[in-house]
């Protein structure tokens, strides 16, 4: 009895040493060389799972992961937006507070911008400046881009999310709880005006008419119905406002063509407008199939190629579509979790295969 | 010659012994090593804890049911920390921990932390909006006694633990003595505790009073990997934690009765730690945890009845105030209870008994919309009976009322056969019914409840073998293994959806299964004493969720594998424990493509106590995570590297 409790005990303790196995699979990076899309995948809040996926043109395939591949660590917590500027790209990572830049073509990291507040998105006022909205904070960052810093900040008195460029002069749209335009001067950063839309502001576009387009989503418990407001860039008045006809209407992620002539947006569906219309689009140009989540989109500037990223049910990894003007299908691409924002990288010509 | 025969024997007895611990303490000491030097590569980690955990005897507690009790002597050595340390470092049981100081949730055999009730004195604490406990926050010292009942077994204490219950007991020590103890201890990373009880009365009664605080700094040093290019050291901020509480239980026994009065009165102050990826300035995340319990309890015993009364009135407090986002949630929850029950022997093998439960939760948040109250009330019976000398049976029937809705009943059944009569091995099986109301905030946290919400339920089924005895001289042995499979239904998930908010949903159908295994030996021979506990746990716990591709991976967070081990020794004075914590690797993603890698934690605690007339004074010295290594609990975010601390304890009894 003795031996065999023995070899109880020794049995019991042996399996309680089990090695762990270590074999994780590192994608191989494949380096972003040629004309595509960058996408990043925000991943799921505070759990540091956020990516970056490349869809190649040349190969018509996504490369995932590649942040963590080139540098050998996780690209950080919800990476909100990413922009293409020359050889660099530079990543929002909102909850981690920073930006990074990496190479265009091999993703390796040339520098880290901390210190920022929850920050959302960037624009590029010229070669050396460039503005970072913020979620919490109450001011726009500027950055000085060839020294990768931080150079100052622009007081709001109210947070920031999309932002908008044309000329000397940026909008800036105050989206949580908000319903306002702020209008920043470019050559000395100061606050010029304010414009009252719709109840949270969420996304906007330029049109080739001179007029900035906001997307006011009615906000999360539907207060106020969501609406398109269109606004005199050089008068900073509203021309015209198209209010959604149900309190349900959630529409996000207003999109406009290379040609500044047709808008796209989110709504149940991928919706597409001309600037010029009276009214706003019934059916969907791309209508969401069961299964499927739109989150965000993206319009090619050359070709107007309609890019959907599908969060899926935001747990899992999401999908990239990818839609021809006219609405038919071309492919799909598993990307990362809750795919998000895109930018595109592309050389003259580029086209889908 | 017949007595040096005999110490000839015993010698001979004696080295078979050691033959046996020096093979054990190969075991433990080689192996440890060996996987220290495989993981050379990994940044986990380890963990440690100085307390032994036991099961008694399968005729002591729920013969038909699986369950684990906590050694006392595990709550001496371990005073000065919290269950969620006690637990996981002795049993198969894992926590999400976000670091020292940090929420630490628990996870029963694959289920989550809303699936597994904390009771005090058979009344759930659970806090009703979240529908879960911060293991974290309750001190080792707050209770006598600690069982953890898994899965079925739970039902008999109440509804809601589809994973199990946790019940934490305090209890009177009928003594014409008094007694005074008082414990301070003070360690690595600014951590300094204490704790005090006086225990007064006769032998109709007593009274008991305790107090206990802790204060960390949490600033240990970390290796970051994931910020920068180059990984650095880097020292954790604004992570203090402080706490303190005071117990007072009060008994009156009567021939036939038991009088009990109960107040339990706790604070935590906490700045929240932060992920390596999350660090932004100016987050400084607080939270103030308050919690002020009251209980009184009447037993009576008449004839062959056994009646209960029950009722209480707990309020807990929680105010989570993040500068950043500038949100300030102030969150109060009130809930009374009226438990009254009655256990009748009817005849010496069958007996029946009857409860019924009566809760009212009120709550007051910042959060909500307006103020909303639940009413839960629970009728449950059973019966158990002996068929034979070696048969019994049992089974359970539950009905639930959610304030003007009758639920589908729950119920359990369970058998017990012990395979000889006048041997413990035990084959016991259950098949059970058991079901969960969703939590407040499930339900009506702004923005993201969900007021659609359906129960949860858990078909369960549980076979186990269990074989204890002592086979020679001062050795004895405990061993079981167990199998299980639960199948649970419209699993209650929080998940983001549009515009950023996260939602509560019923999106998923959880199957977990698994095998579970526990050992102890116990070897005592005049002053020497040892006894060597461990266990190893296999679960799979698989998610099918409506038209997803998951359905063959293991869940988040949930280790496939897990063990423990602990030995502890003492001889005359002197006593220590070792403890090892093996948590396997555990999946991030929904796909399993990222994962943590698992650890391997030790701690050590050497200590001797003296005793005196009326008095004994302990000292004790304790190592955690003895080879300092890196690891996480939750992804991102640091737990400590080695750790000591020392610890002073003066009891007086007069």
């Amino acid at each position: 009895m003795k031996k065999i409790l023995i070899n109880i005990a020794f049995i019991f303790l042996t399996a309680s040493c089990i090695k762990i196995s270590d074999n994780q699979d590192i994608p191989k990076a494949d380096f972003t060389i040629g004309g595509g899309v960058l996408l990043v995948n925000e991943g799921n809040f505070r759990s540091g799972n956020g990516s970056l996926s490349f869809y190649s043109y040349d190969s018509l395939k996504i490369i995932n992961d590649l942040f963590t591949s080139a540098n050998n660590r996780p690209l950080g917590d919800v990476p909100n937006a990413v922009l293409v500027k020359e050889d660099k790209v530079f990543i929002v990572v909102n909850n981690s507070g920073k930006i990074e830049v990496v190479d265009h073509i091999t993703c390796a990291t040339s520098a880290t911008i901390s210190g920022l507040i929850s920050p959302r998105n960037m624009a590029f006022i010229n070669d050396s400046k460039a503005y970072v909205t913020s979620l919490y904070s109450d001011s726009l960052a500027i950055l000085n881009v060839p020294n990768n810093s931080i150079s100052g900040y622009i007081n709001l008195h109210r947070t920031s999310e999309s932002i908008a460029v044309y000329g000397t002069e940026a909008f800036v749209a105050n989206w949580a709880g908000g319903k306002e335009v702020m209008v920043v001067n470019t050559l000395n950063d100061n606050v010029v005006d304010s414009i009252e839309v719709g109840m949270e502001p969420e996304s906007m576009a330029i049109d080739h008419e001179r007029r900035l387009w906001v997307l006011c989503n009615g906000g999360w418990a539907r207060q106020a119905p969501a609406e398109l407001v269109v606004i005199n860039i050089a008068t900073h008045r509203i021309e015209k406002k198209f209010i959604f006809p149900s309190k349900v209407s959630s529409p996000t992620c207003l999109h406009i063509d290379g040609m500044g002539q047709t808008l796209f947006y989110i709504d149940n569906g991928v919706k597409q407008m001309d600037i010029y219309a009276t009214n706003l689009p019934v059916p969907p140009l791309v209508p969401q199939e069961s299964g499927y989540n739109f989150y965000k989109i993206a319009v090619n500037p050359v070709n107007s190629d309609i890019f959907i990223s599908d969060a899926g049910n935001y747990t899992q990894p999401g999908n990239l579509l990818i839609y021809k003007n006219n609405g038919s299908f071309v492919s799909k691409s598993t990307v990362g979790i809750i795919p998000g924002a895109m930018s595109f990288k592309l050389r003259v010509n580029t086209q889908t295969k | 010659m017949m007595a040096s025969g005999k110490i000839c024997k015993r010698i001979g007895k004696t080295l078979n012994f050691m033959s046996f611990t020096l093979l054990v303490l190969f075991n433990f000491i080689f192996f440890p090593f060996q996987l220290n030097c495989q993981d050379i590569t990994h940044n986990d980690t380890v963990k440690i804890s100085e307390v032994i955990i036991s099961r008694k005897n399968t005729k002591e507690l729920r013969p038909f049911y699986s369950g684990v009790p906590i050694d006392s002597s595990a709550f001496q050595i371990s005073n000065n920390k919290s269950i969620a340390n006690l637990i996981s470092e002795n049993t198969n049981i894992s926590f999400k921990s976000y670091g020292s100081g940090g929420a630490a949730t628990i996870s029963i055999r694959g289920t989550g932390a809303g699936h597994t009730r904390l009771d005090w004195n058979g009344i759930s604490i659970n806090n009703p909006m979240l529908g879960q406990s911060d293991f974290s926050l309750i001190p080792v010292s707050a209770a006598d006694e600690i069982s953890i009942l898994y899965g079925s077994s739970s039902m008999i204490n109440g509804n809601g633990g589809i994973g199990g219950i946790i019940s934490l007991e305090t209890k009177p020590v009928w003594s014409d003595e008094s007694s005074v103890s008082v414990s301070a201890g003070a360690g690595s990373f600014g951590n300094y505790s204490g704790t005090a009880a006086i225990r007064t009365g006769n032998m109709h009664f007593q009274s008991c009073t305790k107090a206990f605080f802790n204060n960390s700094e949490n600033d240990f040093r970390y290796l970051n990997t994931e910020t920068d290019a180059t990984p650095s050291w880097e020292t954790m901020k604004e992570n203090r934690v402080r706490s303190s509480g005071l117990i007072q239980e009060m008994y009156y026994r009567g021939e036939k009765s038991l009088l009990s009065a109960r107040i339990w009165y706790q604070s935590a102050n906490r700045e929240l730690p932060y992920s390596m990826l999350t660090r932004q300035p100016g987050l400084h995340e607080k939270q103030n945890d308050e919690s002020f319990r009251t209980m009184v309890s009447y037993n009576l015993k008449q004839g062959k009845s056994d009646i209960s009364l029950t009722g209480a009135w707990l309020t807990d407090n929680l105010d989570y105030l993040n500068n950043l986002a500038s949100i300030d949630s102030r969150n109060r929850a009130e809930t009374m209870v009226i438990k009254a029950g009655i256990e009748n022997n009817i005849t010496h093998d069958f007996k029946i008994s009857f409860s019924i439960n009566e809760e009212l939760n009120i709550i007051k948040s910042n959060n909500y919309e307006n103020i909303i109250s639940r009413n839960i009330a629970t009728l449950t019976g059973s019966a158990e009976k002996s068929f034979s000398k070696q048969i019994r049976a049992i089974i359970l029937f539950r009905e639930i009322l959610d304030k003007e809705t009758l639920l589908i009943p729950d119920f359990s059944a369970g058998v017990h056969y012990r395979i000889m009569e006048d041997k413990d091995f035990v084959l016991k099986a259950s098949v059970s019914r058991n079901s969960k109301i969703p939590s407040l905030n499930d339900l009506y946290w702004y923005p993201g409840g969900n007021r659609d919400l359906k129960n949860e339920y858990a078909t369960q089924y549980e076979m186990a073998y269990e074989m204890a005895g002592k086979p020679a001289g001062g050795l004895s042995y405990y061993f079981d293994i167990e199998g299980f499979r639960y199948n649970i239904q419209n699993m209650v998930l929080w998940r983001p959806g549009a515009n950023s908010y996260w939602t509560a949903d019923n999106i998923q159908n959880v199957n977990s299964s698994g095998i579970e295994t526990s050992l102890r030996l116990i070897y005592k021979v005049n002053h020497f004493y040892s006894r060597l506990n461990g266990g190893y746990s296999y679960t799979r716990a698989v998610s099918h969720t409506d038209g997803n591709a998951s359905s063959n991976f293991q869940m988040a967070y949930i280790p496939v594998s897990q063990a423990y081990s602990s030995l502890f020794i003492s001889l005359g004075k002197f006593y220590s424990v070792w403890n090892c914590n093996l948590t396997g690797r555990r999946y991030l993603t929904s796909d399993n493509s990222h994962y943590l890698h698992g650890y391997l934690l030790n701690n050590i605690t050497a200590g001797a106590k003296l005793a005196g007339r009326g008095r004994s004074f302990d000292v004790s010295f304790s190592a955690d995570n003895i080879f300092n290594q890196s690891y996480q609990a939750i992804a991102h975010y640091p737990m400590p590297g080695r750790a000591y601390f020392l610890k002073l304890t003066l009891n007086i009894t007069k």
